[in-house]
Parts: C-alpha cells; structure tokens; sequence
C-alpha cells in the first residue's frame, strides 16, 4: 500500500484529475442540467454521471501502468515487485479507491435525487470495466497510450453517438428498478475475463 | 586543430566551466577528470552542442559554428549512445552514413572498415535490440569513426567495455590517430596511458594539467610512497593514501606525499601524477 | 534522405506496437466502409452516410497522433539526439524523414477514404460538379490535413516534451475530448448556473481553436445539401495553423543560435496570425448548444428581451427602390441605397437585425446621425433627401453569408426594412415574416465567389426587378426545373406539377369557404427550397409566399405544400396547437385511429375544462421569470403542478373543441369559416372564448 502510494503521489499535479473531474465538475454539469430541465430530469444527469465518471476510473490505473511499461526505471520496478504487490491487485486496489470517491459524489447525489443507487451500481461496474480494459490491453500492447486512447473514445462512441449500441457498457433509462441495470451482470463478467487475462499476461511476462 | 578559447559554461547559475583555454593539434589527447569535473560539458561545447555563455570553440580558426567544414570533419561518441533497436547494425550504419553525407559509393566500405575495427563485423546483420550494452558502445565508436572525421571526440568510449575489448580500443585508436585529433574523455586513467600521446587534466571546470603523459608522471616524481601500514603515521607534511594492498599478510599503503621522506619512492605512474594534481600534492 | 526514409519506414514496420495496431486500423477502416455503404443503402441520405464517415475521424486523428509520438520519441528513449545533432542538419534530417515517413502512414488511409468517398459519388450517380468538389476537398480537409494535424502534433509533442509521457497523454486526451461534444454540458455551466454568457463564449471560441473536425462526434445536427460540411475558410486556416505551428515548433529543435530565435519569432507570428484570423471569421455555421448557435442564438436573444406590439403600427413611408451592393466574403458586407416615397418625415425608422454592424447612414449632402437599438435604427429628418445609404457589415447566426454558401430569405432583416417590426415572435417559437405588402424595384450586385440565385431576373450575380422581398439563395444549389431552385443533392426535389396541385386545392378550399377573395395565385411563381433546417428552430418557416417567389423547406406533394401555405397564411394567435388542429380537420387530415374518435365530445365536460383552464391562466397570468425564481419550494410546487394541469387541459380542451366544432358538429362548415376569419384577423380575442362561444349557441341550439 505504501508503495502505491507512492506511486500515486509520483503522479503530482495529474493525480487531481480524476478527484476534480468528480467532485467539482460532475456536480457542476449535474446541477446545470438540472437547472435546464426544469428539475425532473434525473435520466439526463444519469447520462451524464455516466459520461464523466466511468472515462475517468481508468486515468490512475493506465498512468500507474505507464510507470511499469514505458519508464526508464521499468527494470527496477519489476525487481522489488514482491508476489502480492501484482499489477493485478493495484488494479483492484485502485478501483475500491475510485469506488469510494464516487460513493461521496453519490450521497450528494441523494439530496439531488430520490433514488439513485441503482446507477450507482451502474457506474462501478462501469469503471470496473474501463480499468480492467486498460490493464488488459496496456499488458496486452506493452503501451499505455493506446489503450488511454481506446478508454476514452469508448466512451464517447458509446455516450455521445452510438448511444443504444449492443456494444455499449451503458445504460438507457430511469435507474429505478434492477431492470435499469440490464447489462451490468454481463459488463462485470466480462471485466473479470479481462482481468483475468491481463493477469495471465502479466505472469507470463513479469512472473516467469 | 581545435582551439578552446576562454570557454566558460554555466547552468543556471551553476557555473561549469570557468575560462577554459586549450589548443589541441593532430594528437590523441585523454581527458582526465572526476565525476562532475565538466569532462562531458566541455567535449559538448567543442562538438557544438552547447552554446557557451562566454569564450569560443574554433576549428582551423574558425568558429565551429561557422565553419562549413566542422561537421563533416567530426566524429562525435556521447556518453549515452543508443540506436532504433529494430534496425540491423548495418542498417542503422547506413543510416548514420546518410546522414553524415557519405557518398552512397563509398558506403559499404566505410561500414566495413568502420565495424571491422570495432570488431563487429559478423554483428552488422543483427538487430541492435539482439546486440549487448557493450556491443551497442562499440557500435557507438563505429558510428564516431565512419566518414574518416579530422577531430574524433569519444565521452566515456571503454565504459562497459570488457577487457579484451578496451585492449582492442586501444589499437584502434593507435590505427586512426595519423593526422587527427582524438580527445577521449575518461576517468580511468589506465585507457588514457596505452592510448593517449597528452593528457589534459580537468577539476571543478579549470585546466589543471595540459600536457604530455610523461610530464604528468613527472609531478609525482619523488612523491610516492609504498610503505607498510604501520609506518603510515610517520609520514611527515602533506600526504594522501592513494591505494591500501595486502601481500603476503601484510597491508602496504601507497602513498602521496608532498614533502621528501625518509623512504625510498617509488616510480610513478600516470595515476600518481593525476592524484596529485587533483589532491593539491605538487 | 531515401535512406533515411526507408530506415524510419523500416523501424515503423519492425516496431509491434505502432505498426499492428496500424494495420489492425487499417482493417477495421476497410469494415467500416461496408458499414457506411450499407446505411447508404438502406436509407439513400447520402449526407448521413457522409456524417457517419467523418464520425471516427478524431479516432483517426488521436491514434496518428500516437503514432508519430511513439516513433518520434524512440530517438530521445535510445539517446540518438545528442550525437545526431553533431552531424551536418542531422536533427533536421531525421525530423523530415520521419514527418515523411509518417506522411506515407497516413496517406494510406488517406487515400482509401478518398477512394470510397468518389465510389459513393459515382454510385449516388448524381453528377453535380460542385457536390464532386464538395466531396474532394472534404477529403482533403476532414480525411487529409486533419491527419496530417495528427502527426504534427505527435511529433511536435515529442521534440518539445520528450519523455513527459504523463503531459503528452494528457494533452491528447484534451485534444481528442474537445474534438466531440463530450464538452458540450461542462462548457454550458457557465451560462446554466451563473448566467456568464461571456465565459461560455471564451470556453467555445477555445474549443473552437482547437476544432480539427468540424462535424465533431456526438453533433447530432444534421448536415444541410446546400451548405455540406463546414469548410468556411477558417477552417482551412485553422487546419493550416495545427500543420505549420507544430511545425515551426519541431524545427526550433532542430537548429541552434539565430534560425533558432528566427522560428521561434515564426511559431509566435503564426499564433498571432492563427488567432488573429480566427477572430475575424465572420458567418460560420454553429451547429451545437451554446447560446451562440445556429438553433438557439435567436431565441435566447430575443427571450429576454421585451416584445413590443406593432400591430397597427404604421412607418409612414415606403421604399421605393433599393439599390444593393453586396459583397460576400467571410460574412455579408452591404452598401444599401433606397429610394422612400416621403421625405418629409421628422423622423425614420428601419429594421435591420441586430448581427449586421452599421457602420453610416448617408445622405447625398453627407453622413446622418443614427441610433441603433437591437435590430431598429432611428433617422432624424432627411432634409429633403430622399435616398439614404445604408453601409453595414455583419453576419447572422442562421441566415448564413459566407464563401461556402448564402441563405438570406426575402422575409428576414439582412437588408433595412422601413418601419419597426419584430424579428422573432416567441409565442410562435419562429422568426416575423416580415414582407412589405408593397412591392420595391431591386437592383442588386452582388461579389461572391459563388453563383447566387435570386428572385430578381438577372445574370452573373446582378440582378434587377420588382417584389416585395429579395431572396439569396447559393452553394450547393441549382435551378433544377424551370424557376424551381434546390439542392440537388436533396432526395425530394421539388416539381411544378405538385405546386399547381397545391394551387388547386386551396383555390377549391377558399370557394369551400367562401371567401374567394383569400385565393392566391402561386403557381407560376418562382420556387426556392430552402434548407429544411430553417424550420429547426421556427414554426413559421414552411413555406412564405411573396409577391413574386415562394420559399418552402420542402415540396413532396401537393396536398402537403397546400397545407403548409395555408398554416403561413393563418395567424396562430395563442393556440397554435389549435390551429394545427384546424389544419388538419380543414384538410381532412384527421387520425380516426385515435381514442378520441371513438365517442363523441361532451359538451358540457369540455365547457367546465374550459372553465378551469380560464381560471388557472387567469391564476397566474402575471408570472414572470423574476417571480417563480423568489417562489418557494412549496408555492413553486404548486406553481409547477399547476403548470402541468394546465397542459394536460389544455391538451384536451384543443382535441375535444377541434373534433366536436370541425368534425361532429352539424354546423362545421360555419365553424371552419368562422375561424378561418378568427385566424386571418387581427383581433385579439382568445380562441378559447370564441369556442365556449359556440359550443354555447350549440348547446342552446340543441336544447331549443
């Protein structure tokens, strides 16, 4: 854990990207479009909850990857990496750590909204896919830009033009029943499958 | 050949090099310094890549960054040397080659002879990535030594060399060095006696010694030491341990001492005479 | 140089991850060709096709941009800059083959969207020159430049930022964000929460400096035939601005001492001229949501804005003549000379709307003083003059003036109109037409770089004749038919035949009604289609009919177009929704599928609605903005909750009035008439009373 953060502190001033983008402008566009709307536009602010929160769960995993894939000091990092300090559980560590900062956005949420846990499941399951996606594929090209690249142009295929593509790992709808989370079981299945491939690279190559 | 008149450097206000004035002719000068001396500063301003904030580099009395003919006439080796790892060495020599204006006609053989003197000749169809740290430094002194450059400037050539290697630098550099002046920039002093004609001693950015090897021998002249451990202590004035041996169960100092003693000296080597003039032993 | 080249292309191709992730592009470019080509097939839009083509193209973009940094950026990872820089322009030298190297990558696909926009084209079979230009420099701009953007960039990014991977990706991911509409709701919280409406503009004019792909991803607006995609001359500009200052920036690099200085000096001029250009890009199409664009700027405008009521207002004068020099560049630049009947007036006043800058009103005996208020200018006494001259620039958000294409309807204030007149008529959500009953005698010339079309008889863009409105109309757009003007690239072109269709009908729908004297002639008028996006933003822009031309966004059929002259004739008054009832009833356009149809209205039900919707409008007919915002939570409640009754009534009230008074009432061909001359009049009676009216006389009717 002290390694990690470290590694995260490593990071200066582009650590703050994921917390600025979730607790000033997140709020921010939310209220906006609630101002908009008139009010009665939950579904809108969903949209957007899963615009904005999901691209942006990948940016501490894909740039803590960085560090182990084009650093000049890869080698070394490889070298003090003990058995549990994996890639693959920073992975999972650095999800529960977004996972908590989106709860605080969430209980804002619930003085905006009546009942918006169901797309709070939505969204974590969501950014648990875009992190295992950028682990997988970062293992998978040896390169942290590309899938960098692939993170956010997913999501913006899939919010902003394509928006009920079969493809897509977001949801349509009122998040008000376990109907709205429709695809979640299948996004959370398929994010294991990543990770469970990306570990599997990773042993191979760091491992072995 | 290359005159460095009145050169200083600095980084911010870290202040380099302070009024460097060197003349180097048709000669194989060693670079003698410690770490952080301005060795690596002061052989990039000469290459042209620093800007110095005061002084200048001429070539044939011009100044480098004037004169038409300087690049053509350089052979530069960094301290850091690396090359597109997907190439083949030949590949990557073609390239230098094109880059350095070498005639297409004479390439091949420039290669050839280039690679032959590094002893990589039967490497020139591998990858680089496929070549080890020591191979890609010879390739790097290949690089440095195509096109027959004038003025030769190697940072650091022999580090991660082994020692067959480093002894087959040695010729090479004995094999180029008519009518050219080669400065090899290095803290083992060993590379610069079997190579160098002069040598030129450098400290915390100031000329120290700039001269031949034997007159660098010469300061220690009566001023070295090789005593027992126990009879350390009565060395009178100003002195430094160079080197602490053992033989034959006994432990032996090799000492450098300012004033005469009462022991017989020894005859000093080039290291010697280095130590002293960076010790302040003269 | 070759060698170098080769040994750059070499590397690319010898390196795993740049150049399978290339190929892999490569495939996935030739599948999506199928894709577009088969929504071609399955709904002949060609510009939506065209949409789904330039969707991926920041994609695109982004991975070149990939591309280059990662190729650049190995000679920094294995230390090669320090000794190439000693070589004769070494640095230099391997910049231009590697730029060279990844101009080839690029050209690749390049060339392979090149190839399938010209087999689209030849399949359309379409054979309109300036739709064939339209598509090469598309490509050239969207598919070429903005790919050659990429590299500079990556590559820029790698000689000045060297192994910053942690700043270079994040750039890029700005970059890519800007280029869709992902910005669209952050850019907009300014103006939503803290009504800084310049704070918006700042935001937008940044992103805009940005924009490498116009049609950006997620703009859902749809692309209008006469004008294409945005190509305006900024855009070239903008592309030419990301290809030389990276360019400069690389090049500073590459040399030391005084060519250094030299390109920095070139990259700053560059900025300065880039920004500088941008500033002064006149008339462009904004078709996104900030309160600038195409769709809202107008209304947001005139919101706040209080309406005066003109209704009997009288200018006092006319214009006689107007003499117009045009010229269109960037935006409209307008010399205007008219001619009014009297002189003697104390004082003048005109319409000109507020996006075109006066710069002079003059007189033969000089310069007159003015005021301008929004879209009015006020003239003092002429002194006997009776030409003045109008001199302005400007450009209007939606009635476009520019290089790529001119949309300037008779109707709209782009030239001074005589009197004051409103421009935007809120309850309607639609812009005034504003035509004179009184027909001007026009000569116009005009200097543009495209072949307009006029109402005005006339040739090489000048023109001369009389009407009561001058009608622009250029880009890609054609005499189709004989007096016909369109797109010709629309699917639905329009035909004679279908508007004589629609003279006929409405000329037996005025004997149905008696009134004869309503009947219009309109068939042998010349016909412009105009972009079908004018009606995006305005209910009143279907079809106009002016003394000498008819404007229509569209002409399928006959009956259809009849309808749409008839909704332009009728004044909606406060239901608008009623009189589109009226329409349908009066055309017989009714859904008998609806539930509505399957018993007949109580009348006394829909008396008491009326009653109730009477009383709730009553309620609250003095809210206003500044009202509900010092509400509070429970009086908002119960504002809100009211509102939407209100709706819901009103919804009913209009269905059930409609159906009873002009489908089960014995009496609806009375009723027809009767709101026929409700809707032609000026009066300001509520429609609701004079349907209690009737439904009253009925009802007592009934029971007598």
């Amino acid at each position: 854990m002290r390694r990690l953060y470290l590694e995260l502190k490593n990071q200066r001033f582009y650590f703050f990207v994921p917390p600025v983008v979730l607790f000033i402008l997140v709020p921010l566009t939310v209220l906006a479009t609630i101002k908009s709307g008139g009010g009665n536009n939950f579904p809108e602010c969903a949209t957007i909850s899963q615009l904005f929160i999901p691209s942006f769960a990948a940016w501490w995993p894909l740039f803590i990857l960085k560090e182990y894939l084009n650093s000049p000091g890869r080698e070394l990092l490889f070298v003090y990496k003990s058995g549990r300090d994996s890639l693959f559980s920073k992975m999972i560590i650095l999800w529960v750590f977004y996972l908590l900062h989106v709860v605080i956005v969430f209980i804002y949420f619930t003085s905006l909204f009546d009942f918006v846990w169901f797309l709070f499941i939505a969204v974590i399951i969501q950014s648990m896919f875009l992190i295992a996606l950028g682990y997988f594929l970062s293992l998978l090209f040896q390169n942290t830009f590309i899938p960098l690249i692939i993170n956010f142009a997913y999501s913006s295929i899939f919010m902003l033009a394509v928006l009920d593509s079969p493809l897509s790992i977001f949801e349509n709808g009122f998040f008000n029943n376990t109907g709205s989370l429709s695809k979640s079981i299948v996004v959370a299945i398929i994010a294991s499958i990543l990770f469970y491939g990306g570990y599997q690279i990773e042993k191979r190559l760091y491992n072995d | 050949m290359i005159t460095v008149n009145n050169l200083s450097k600095s980084f911010g206000r870290k202040e380099v090099l302070h009024s460097v004035n060197l003349r180097l002719d048709a000669k194989v000068y060693g670079l003698l310094g410690a770490n952080g001396a301005g060795k690596t500063t002061l052989i990039r301003c000469m290459a042209g890549l620093y800007e110095p904030q005061q002084g200048e580099v001429l070539y044939h009395n011009e100044p480098i960054h004037k004169s038409k003919s300087f690049h053509q006439d350089l052979g530069y080796l960094p301290q850091a040397f690396g090359m597109f790892r997907e190439l083949t060495l030949y590949e990557m020599m073609e390239y230098i080659c094109s880059l350095k204006g070498i005639p297409r006609s004479k390439c091949t053989s420039e290669i050839t002879k280039a690679l032959t003197s590094v002893n990589l000749e039967d490497k020139a169809g591998d990858r680089i990535k496929t070549l080890s740290g020591g191979m890609v430094r010879r390739a790097g002194i290949a690089q440095a030594i195509l096109g027959d450059p004038k003025v030769i400037l190697l940072d650091e050539p022999t580090a991660g060399l082994d020692p067959s290697e480093r002894a087959r630098f040695k010729n090479t550099v004995s094999e180029l060095k008519q009518d050219r002046m080669i400065l090899i920039s290095t803290h083992i002093v060993e590379d610069v006696d079997a190579c160098c004609n002069s040598v030129i001693v450098i400290d915390e950015g100031r000329v120290l010694f700039n001269g031949s090897c034997e007159e660098l021998r010469n300061i220690a002249l009566n001023k070295v030491y090789n005593i027992n451990e126990a009879d350390s202590d009565r060395i009178t004035g100003e002195k430094f341990i160079l080197k602490v041996s053992e033989m034959e169960g006994k432990i032996y100092h090799r000492i450098l001492a300012k004033e005469k003693q009462a022991y017989e000296s020894e005859k000093p080597t080039l290291e010697d005479g280095y130590m002293c003039l960076v010790k302040g032993i003269v | 140089m070759k060698k170098l080249y080769q040994a750059s292309l070499l590397v690319f191709l010898r390196s795993k991850n740049l150049s399978m992730p290339y190929f892999v592009l490569l495939a996935l470019t030739l599948a999506y060709f199928g894709f577009c080509f088969n929504n071609y097939l399955q709904y002949r839009e060609i510009f939506s096709t065209l949409i789904w083509l330039v969707r991926p193209c920041i994609f695109f973009i982004v991975f070149f941009i990939y591309l280059s940094y990662e190729l650049t950026i190995k000679m920094y990872d294995h230390n090669m800059v320090e000794y190439l820089t000693t070589y004769k322009h070494g640095l230099w030298k391997t910049y231009a083959a590697i730029i060279v190297c990844l101009l080839t990558i690029i050209a690749l696909p390049s060339i392979m969207f090149f190839v399938f926009i010209l087999f689209i084209y030849c399949y359309i079979d379409v054979q309109y020159l300036p739709f064939l230009i339209h598509l090469m420099k598309l490509s050239v701009l969207y598919f070429g430049l903005s790919f050659v953007t990429g590299i500079m960039l990556g590559t820029a990014m790698a000689a000045k930022l060297k192994t910053k991977r942690l700043v270079v990706y994040s750039l890029t991911v700005i970059f890519m964000l800007l280029n869709t509409t992902f910005t669209d709701v952050p850019f907009r919280v300014p103006y939503l929460l803290f009504n800084s409406y310049r704070t918006e503009r700042m935001l937008y004019y940044f992103k805009d400096f940005l924009t490498v792909v116009p049609h950006e991803l997620g703009n859902n607006f749809s692309v209008v035939p006469i004008y294409g995609f945005p190509m305006e001359p900024v855009r070239w500009i903008l592309a030419g601005f990301w290809i030389l200052f990276p360019l400069t920036l690389i090049l500073t690099e590459c040399f030391n001492r005084k060519t250094k200085k030299a390109l920095m000096a070139t990259s700053c001029l560059i900025v300065l001229l880039g920004a500088g250009l941008f500033s002064v890009r006149g008339s462009v199409l904004l078709m996104d949501m900030r309160v600038d664009s195409y769709p809202f700027a107008d209304p947001f405008y005139y919101q706040d804005r209080p309406r005066e009521d003109y209704s009997g207002y009288e200018a006092g004068f006319m214009i006689e003549e107007y003499k117009m020099d045009l010229t269109i560049s960037n935006e409209l630049h307008a010399e205007v000379e008219v001619t009014i009947d009297n002189p003697d007036l104390d004082r003048y006043e005109f319409t000109l709307y507020h996006g075109y800058i006066l710069k002079s009103v003059r007189t033969e005996d000089g310069e007159l003083p003015f005021t301008r208020q929004g879209d009015y200018i006020s003239i003092g006494s002429l002194n006997g003059a009776d030409r003045l001259t109008f001199k302005y620039y400007g450009k209007s958000p939606k009635y476009y003036a520019n290089r790529q294409a001119i949309a300037l309807p008779g109707y709209f204030a782009y030239y001074p109109k005589p009197g004051r007149m409103n421009i935007w008529d809120p309850e309607r959500y639609g812009y005034v037409i504003n035509t004179s009953p009184n027909e001007s005698i026009y000569t116009v010339h005009i200097r543009s770089n495209l072949e307009v079309f006029c109402n005005l008889a006339g040739s090489d863009n000048s023109f001369h004749g009389k009407s009561n409105g001058l009608s622009l109309l250029a880009g890609m757009y054609d005499e189709v038919a004989e007096n016909i003007y369109a797109e010709p690239v629309r699917e639905d072109l329009p035909q004679r035949a279908y508007i004589r269709e629609a003279e006929e009908i409405l000329i037996d729908l005025f004997h149905r009604l008696e009134r004869p004297e309503a009947i219009l002639h309109f068939a042998d008028k010349k016909f412009f289609q105009v972009p079908r996006s004018f009606t995006l933003n305005s209910n009143t822009e279907h079809v106009v009919v002016m003394s000498d031309h008819i404007t229509a966004d569209s002409c399928n059929n006959g009956p259809e177009l009849a309808k749409s002259i008839m909704e332009s004739i009728l004044k909606p008054k406060s239901s608008i929704r009623f009189m589109w009832e009226y329409l349908d009833y009066l055309f017989n356009r009714q859904d008998e599928t609806d539930p509505l149809f399957q018993n007949s209205v109580d009348l006394n039900i829909l008396l008491q609605e009326i009653d109730e919707l009477q009383f709730l409008a009553a309620k609250y007919s003095d809210m206003d903005r500044e009202k509900y915002l010092n509400m509070n939570e429970q009086e908002r409640k119960a504002y809100n909750a009211a509102q939407n009754r209100m709706l819901d009534t009103n919804v009913k009230v209009d269905d059930k009035a409609a159906k009873y008074l002009f489908y089960e009432s014995p009496r609806k061909e009375e009723n027809l008439r009767i709101f026929f001359d409700f809707f032609t009049s000026e009066s300001d009676e509520d429609y609701l009373e004079l349907v209690e009216k009737i439904v009253r006389e009925e009802l007592e009717h009934d029971h007598s």
